[in-house]
């Protein structure tokens, strides 16, 4: 049995508690693993406890023959591929989040970073929702400074923006200070670092089917896994803890041969970072090609039974408080070719560091 | 071979399948929308194309995910998947005219494509002419609608059965189609699953269909859970008589599993937001494919479309005098049960 504490940024507390981890990967194991203290949080805002609990699951509403739910509790049993799991989450309407989760699989996943499917899967989300609450936004996007100006690059999956991090770390010198995940304080248009260990299967995977044509044998998994693991090991990236936000960059991938920078005034960002946040709870953990995340529909399920909530309006509430960051702020929009060229991309960053910043 | 469909002269579609003969036998798309099959079509407001390999241009589009390819008003699906069932599928005009979609699927993936593609165009085209499509069941007496709307697990087939059982008539086990207070059916057939077998379905359908139910029960054990089929059941065979075109909408009852029955009367506004939620639920793969359309063009009325939903439900269901209920029906109702409900019916 270990425990793990983490603070994440003054803003958060985190406890963990699982079993001795024998797998292969324990740097991936541990996603929070940056923020780990080593001193005991007092009332930590979220406990974890993974492993075999026994649910208090009685006087429940039922939805959709698996959910159970009742004010400021769910409990469900479900499964994804090899995996099934027992969850149980309780008071994260208000006060301290306890998250139990009981896991199976006669998966590869077993094997290399077993506690990781919890945390990515329903810890990570939940971590966002509780620092909404108290006017922090957890962005699916990479960011990066230089001294004091930070830039946000807001990306799907696929839009390379890992690549783009650790080429601007790489080449300009830029600290980084997430390249998935990163904190935003709408108050102060502040971020805050977010780093998560790298997913290499996962990358490895979407990055061979793009690179090879859709030829994806076992060697060129393997092969990809291995060259990145290398190239996206944050532990040897400079991080920064926190920046002042200076313009937004959303990238898109495209078809067409050229790369392209365009200014956006664009009112709906907003409306962008929400869905861009959404897809990720319908899509993770991607250890193996795009899986349905169910996060989202955890939310859903609980907010068909109490709509008026503050969990059933987290996504409607998150986009009004993200809206006026678009008047702010210079937003730009860079297209990027599927044949990425680096040094066009510095160019055109550079383009836009200038316009920025003097 | 094409086949046309048109659902109360309020949307029409067609179907072009040119797949494998295998693929054909497999789907549920014929047995789906059987109730609503016309000979021929002037304007489909859409067409499903169904074929054996999908080649569609990609310069010029952005990649999202991965996996689609979006340009303005068309995304093209690379690949989708849910457990071994897989599809691709090109929709181009969603947001404009002349709604068209191009998919192919591996064998199993054909079962999918009714559900997670053609129903919710269905949904869509009828929301951008005003009206609303709910995931309900809708019973009639006389011509006093009511309808039930919950998500699984709910009961909501075998209410609909004691309530035939009691006279009443039939709109829609899983979808009703509202417009301006008034429901018009959607006999779709019903979906059955081992849970389904009660007293008074035993007594309606064929050994067959029997046979079938226990058949596909015992590979969903086998599997864990993993294999869950369901056995489509032409309500027009069951109970021709009681089918019903169109009636008044009289109650809207939002009802959801738990202890006890507790029977509460609550606002259109709180029952407009449960259905809004109802039908993401009930739209999971599609939600996926607006989120991402929507990430490209967020100015775009596919990025406000369940506000858009929202907006046509008030449209529809207010100020027609409709009495809305919240109901937490016990998760083993019994008879009695049923006759509480009606009351709220008359």
């Amino acid at each position: 049995m270990i425990i793990k504490q983490y603070n994440i940024h003054e803003l958060l507390t985190l406890k963990l508690i699982c079993n001795k981890y024998r797998g292969f990967m324990a740097g991936v194991n541990f996603p929070f693993s940056y923020f780990e203290v080593d001193y005991c949080c007092e009332n930590p805002d979220i406990t974890i406890a993974l492993g075999p609990f026994n649910p208090s699951n009685e006087n429940c509403f039922f939805v959709d023959h698996k959910y159970l739910i009742k004010p400021n509790y769910f409990y469900c049993r479900d499964y994804e591929r090899r995996t099934s799991w027992e969850l149980e989450i309780k008071g994260f309407e208000n006060g301290i989040t306890e998250i139990f989760f009981d896991y199976k699989s006669i998966g590869l996943e077993t094997y290399l970073a077993k506690d990781l499917i919890p945390q990515e899967q329903i810890v990570k989300f939940l971590v966002g929702y509780k620092l909404s609450l108290c006017g922090y936004y957890l962005l699916h996007s990479a960011a990066v400074a230089c001294g004091n100006n930070g830039f946000l690059l807001m990306g799907r999956g696929g839009s390379n923006k890992t690549k783009l991090t650790i080429d601007l770390v790489n080449d300009k010198s830029f600290k980084c200070l997430g390249d998935d995940w990163v904190i935003l304080d709408i108050n102060n248009t502040k971020i805050f670092s977010y780093p998560v260990p790298i997913q290499p299967l996962g990358f490895a995977y979407n990055t061979t089917r793009i690179a090879t044509e859709k030829s994806r044998s076992i060697w060129d998994m393997l092969s990809y896994s291995v060259f990145s693991s290398i190239n996206k090991n944050l532990n040897n990236v400079p991080i920064q803890d926190q920046a002042n936000l200076r313009a937004i960059l959303v990238i898109t991938k495209s078809t067409s041969s050229k790369l392209k920078i365009s200014k956006i005034v664009d009112e709906k960002l907003s409306t962008r970072m929400v869905v861009n946040n959404q897809l990720e709870a319908m899509m993770s953990p991607r250890i193996f090609g795009n899986n349905y995340g169910r996060y989202y529909l955890y939310l859903l399920a609980y907010a068909f039974v109490f709509p008026n909530s503050k969990l059933a309006t987290y996504w409607q509430n998150m986009e009004q408080n993200l809206c006026p960051l678009s008047i702010k702020l210079p937003i730009f929009n860079i297209s990027i070719p599927t044949n990425y060229d680096k040094s066009q991309f510095i160019k055109a960053f550079e383009q836009i560091e200038n316009e920025v910043c003097l | 071979m094409v086949t046309n469909y048109c659902i109360h002269n309020l949307i029409s579609f067609s179907v072009v399948d040119t797949s494998k003969y295998l693929n054909r036998k497999v789907t549920n798309i014929y047995k789906q929308y059987a109730p609503f099959k016309v000979d021929r079509l002037a304007q489909p407001d859409f067409v499903v194309e169904i074929v054996k390999k999908l080649t569609p241009k990609m310069f010029g589009r952005q990649i999202i995910d991965d996996i689609f390819y979006i340009n303005e008003d068309s995304i093209y699906c690379d690949n989708d998947n849910h457990k071994i069932a897989r599809w691709q599928f090109e929709i181009k005009g969603i947001e404009k005219s002349n709604l068209h979609v191009v998919v192919s699927s591996n064998l199993l993936g054909s079962k999918y494509i009714s559900g997670i593609i053609i129903d919710f165009l269905i949904h869509l085209t009828l929301c951008k002419k005003g009206i609303s499509l709910i995931h309900a069941s809708g019973l009639c007496n006389r011509n006093n609608a009511v309808l039930f709307s919950g998500r699984g697990g709910t009961g909501k087939t075998m209410i609909s059965l004691q309530l035939i059982e009691k006279g009443y008539g039939f709109l829609g086990d899983n979808y009703v189609i509202v417009s301006r207070g008034k429901v018009y059916g959607y006999p779709s057939p019903l979906s059955l699953f081992s849970y389904n077998l009660s007293p008074i379905l035993n007594a309606k359908i064929g050994l067959i269909i029997k046979l079938n139910i226990i058949l596909k029960d015992l590979l969903y054990k086998i599997t864990r859970g993993y294999a869950k089929f369901f056995t489509k059941v032409d309500v027009r065979e069951l109970f021709p008589e009681t089918l019903v075109d169109q009636a008044n909408l009289r109650s809207l009852l939002i009802m959801i599993p738990g202890e006890k029955l507790h029977i509460q009367e609550i606002s259109i506004d709180d029952v407009i937001r449960h259905l809004v939620l109802n039908q993401k639920l009930e739209f999971p793969g599609f939600s996926k494919y607006l989120a991402e359309y929507s990430f490209l063009f967020p100015n775009s009325e596919l990025a406000v479309h369940w506000s858009l939903y929202e907006r046509t439900l008030e449209i529809n269901l207010k100020e027609f005098g409709i009495n809305s209920y919240l109901i937490e029906i016990p998760r083993r109702a019994t008879d009695n049960m049923v006759i509480d409900l009606l009351r709220f019916t008359e």
